[in-house]
């Protein structure tokens, strides 16, 4: 009897177990290949060219919309008809989360300007997944304004009377502020009841004319999912999530064929006082990736092919990560007096604001470097040479022939080959070593066989069989200039060079409380009264903040962006009067 | 009982398809972007009798190197005589003798139906003016962690004929050395298995330790002794 309840028991236990571990294991699969979305709030939605904008963007899992914890890296770039790619931003992602700022270069014409961002495992789904905002700009001596924007169209036509924003009270002290006065504003209690923490960014701003305030983060994460299910099907598998750093990804062609070549060993060398090589083979299509970590960061990468035919014109193509197919069509905004007043008056207020300039931007110094190990050949040589304790040598051969005594340089066919005793075995190697010169492998000792005690500040031998990865060296002799000759040579007939940027610093709005709370002789006509990409609401803290009104008077905008962790977005937003003296005193 | 058995069974397997999906991504995505090990080409050296190796056998290990990056599922063995790790390149069936400073640690993950960890410390050895770095088995690190150096040494040569000549070999011994580490970071050699040795490093518990080894009925007279007097001295002195 105690058998059939324990049997029934378990049959229904199995039953009721089942149902979860299957509906993890779909989403688990799902979540294996589900996409990411990005958001950018920025400040505003018009600038003057010579201006800075600051921006979040927030990275999610296109499924659940909570903030994706896959990839570190993210992109963004601004385009315009005619540009491909104007400024382009590499940022590190921390939690879901990158901020930042861009200075918009004086040079930029008047028009329409897209922003896109997107990650690496994004570009699998397709270029329609990217996040993608337009802006104007407007360049600053530029009056006639023609902001080449598509007539046609009477309002923004993609969001708006799509979902009502998230309802959540912006409650400030008062409506109407004077000049210079501090403006309190409480996120309501009705936020920190319901939620516990949340990760939101704040923006004032003076109202642009005839721009809607429904460009939010609640209605676009309403729209990605109308055409979710469109987008969690990868229409490729090339691209790896970027979740230990940046994925460089490029192509071996055969450039009379041009066909790609496979598993053909691709090396990549930084120039640098520490021997460092990283490797990986192509596939079938010819490409190959590298994982960069924050080593490579800020570094120029040198990328060649080992052992290529010398008969063959193998080449290396680097895949440019900010290179998009789809091209920008402006469509958001619509020529109107009131925009073009607004603009040239903003034109006005950003040539005072150049005249009496301070800090705008104040940049963070938290590391972004967290990540920084150098691929070494090898750790310790057998043998460093300095040459400067030596008398002085006039070229390679006499360098290895008085002061390195495993290494064997000769001429052979009118060229020279260096060679190695391998010390276990006290006998030749008979192949060449690996050479390297300022840490980066070279494949010919004729580029620097003229290198005298006076071009070289060290030299590493190291006279056994290395091995690295599965590559191996019959010996290794690494060479360390004084002036980084690796410049002036190439160390392969495939070399290629790529500088790869830095990361984009995280930086903030420079408030600086003191200036705005007193008078002061120096104009502020600040149309961003405020910006804070960081304001975090927890269940202890207060949910407000406070900011100070410049001396332009007009309407402004308080904008709230943001998420809970629990994937549920916030947007909100308010309006503030900022009145002068006179004004205040005949209401 | 078969039906009770099977959904035992069923259930079990439920929770490990359930434990198993959520890292698949991670692992792939390591396993292209593994670092790289370094060393050069290893050749055992001939003409001893008696085991160089800690493990005979290659043993599937995970590496930790001290860049903090991870390798796994490597061929190791553990060279006692020179206190090296061998790794054997399955694709080319060559032996490298890793480089030590690029290891932190290494697991046998299966010896003996055991895993044995080996960590990289830094002692000061017997008649060696500097300290040096040796691989040490870790049997106990808590408060007072006890370090095992598996060294194997030359214990004499012996001499044999072989076809009517006389061929000299090394004779090789395991000699396991003991460190215990406190928590001031500081090693210290135990130099014989007894009381008196293990005494002699503490000397202000010294009472405290030989009472609680009597009430404990407590020998030291070999390794496992050993190991279940740390983790008493852990418990009763150290914690």
């Amino acid at each position: 009897m105690n058998i059939k309840y324990l049997t029934v028991g378990l049959i229904l236990v199995f039953f009721i177990t089942l149902k979860p571990v299957i509906g993890q294991g779909i989403s688990a699969s799902n979540n294996a290949i589900s996409n990411e979305l990005t958001y950018i709030h920025t400040d505003r939605d018009v600038y003057i060219a010579g201006e800075t904008m600051f921006f979040k963007l927030y990275v999610l899992n296109s499924l659940s919309q909570k903030l994706s914890d896959k990839s570190k890296i993210a992109y963004l770039l601004l385009r315009n008809e005619t540009a491909s790619s104007i400024l382009k931003v590499r940022l590190k992602v921390k939690n879901g989360i990158a901020y930042g700022s861009i200075f918009l270069p004086d040079t930029l014409s008047t028009g329409s300007y897209e922003i896109v961002s997107y990650t690496n495992w994004m570009k699998n789904f397709g270029e329609k997944t990217f996040f993608k905002k337009e802006i104007i700009i407007a360049n600053r001596f530029d009056k006639e304004l023609n902001l080449h924007t598509n007539k046609n169209l009477a309002t923004e036509p993609k969001t708006t009377n799509i979902t009502k924003p998230v309802d959540i009270p912006l409650i400030t002290d008062k409506q109407t502020y004077r000049q210079r006065e501090k403006v309190s504003v409480n996120l309501g209690n009705s936020i920190t009841g319901k939620m516990q923490h949340a990760s939101l960014s704040v923006s004032v701003y003076e109202e642009t004319p005839i721009i809607s305030n429904d460009y939010t983060f609640s209605n676009y994460l309403f729209l990605s999912k109308q055409i979710n299910t469109d987008n969690q099907k990868p229409i490729s598998h090339a691209y790896f999530p970027e979740t230990k750093g940046e994925i460089l990804q490029g192509k071996v062609i055969d450039s009379n064929t041009k066909k790609t070549v496979a598993d053909a060993c691709v090396i990549l060398s930084s120039p640098d006082t520490i021997v460092n090589l990283q490797y990986a083979y192509t596939n079938n299509k010819g490409i190959f990736q590298f994982q960069l970590n924050d080593y490579y960061n800020g570094k120029e990468l040198i990328f060649s092919i080992k052992d290529a035919p010398k008969t063959k014109t193998w080449k290396i193509e680097i895949e440019d990560e900010f290179n998009l197919k789809t091209l920008f069509k402006a469509e958001r905004f619509t020529e109107n007096p009131e925009l073009k007043n607004y603009i040239l008056k903003s034109q006005d207020i950003v040539y005072i604001n150049k005249t009496y300039p301070f800090k705008i931007v104040e940049e963070l110094t938290k590391p972004l470097i967290t990540n920084y190990i150098c691929p070494k050949v090898y750790n310790k040589p057998i043998q460093s040479v300095y040459p400067v304790d030596f008398v002085s040598l006039p070229d390679f051969t006499e360098i290895a022939r008085e002061i390195l005594p495993t290494v064997k340089v000769r001429k052979h066919n009118n060229t020279y080959v260096a060679d190695i005793i391998d010390t276990e075995n006290h006998m030749f190697f008979n192949k060449n070593p690996g050479l390297f010169l300022d840490g980066v492998l070279i494949d010919d000792i004729n580029q620097i066989i003229m290198f005298g005690t006076d071009k070289i500040n060290k030299i590493d031998v190291l006279s056994t069989e290395r091995i690295y990865g599965d590559l191996k060296f019959p010996g290794i002799i690494a060479v360390f200039s004084k002036s980084m000759e690796i410049k002036n040579i190439n160390p392969n007939q495939t070399s290629i060079r790529v500088m790869n940027d830095t990361y984009h610093p995280y930086s903030l709005l420079n408030l600086n409380e003191n200036k705005y709370s007193k008078p002061s002789l120096s104009p502020d006509f600040r149309q961003l009264l405020y910006w804070n990409p960081n304001f975090e609401i927890n269940s202890t803290q207060d949910p407000s903040f406070e900011f100070f009104t410049s001396d332009h008077v007009g309407n402004y905008i308080i904008k709230v962006e943001g998420i809970t962790p629990e994937g549920i977005s916030i947007s909100s937003s308010a309006k503030i009067q900022v009145l002068n003296h006179v004004n205040l005193s005949q209401r | 009982m078969k039906i009770v058995m099977f959904l035992m069974l069923l259930l079990t397997g439920n929770s490990i398809l359930y434990s198993q999906k959520s890292f698949s991504d991670q692992l792939i995505l390591d396993s292209i972007f593994e670092p790289k090990l370094t060393g050069e080409a290893f050749i055992a050296k001939v003409g001893m009798i008696g085991r160089q190796f800690f493990n005979d056998e290659w043993a599937e290990s995970d590496i930790k190197l001290t860049t903090g990056e991870k390798v796994s599922n490597k061929l190791l063995k553990y060279n006692g005589y020179l206190d090296e790790v061998v790794w054997l390149m399955p694709e080319f069936f060559k032996q490298v003798k890793l480089d030590k400073f690029a290891i932190d640690e290494f697991v046998f993950k299966n010896y003996f139906g055991k895993s044995i960890r080996f960590k990289r410390i830094n002692i000061k050895q017997m008649f060696i003016s500097d300290s040096t770095d040796i691989f040490a088995e870790v049997a106990i690190e808590s408060n007072l962690s006890l370090y095992i150096f598996r060294k194997i040494r030359i214990e004499g040569t012996v001499t044999k004929d072989s076809k009517g000549a006389n061929y000299s070999f090394d004779q090789l011994e395991s000699a396991p050395v003991y460190y215990l580490k406190l928590r001031n970071n500081n090693f210290s050699t135990l130099q014989r298995l007894n009381r008196r040795a293990l005494l002699h490093l503490f000397p202000e518990q010294k009472t405290a330790i030989r009472k609680l080894l009597r009430q404990n009925f407590q020998r030291l007279k070999t390794e496992s002794d050993l190991v279940e007097v740390v983790n008493l001295l852990n418990k009763s002195i150290f914690h």
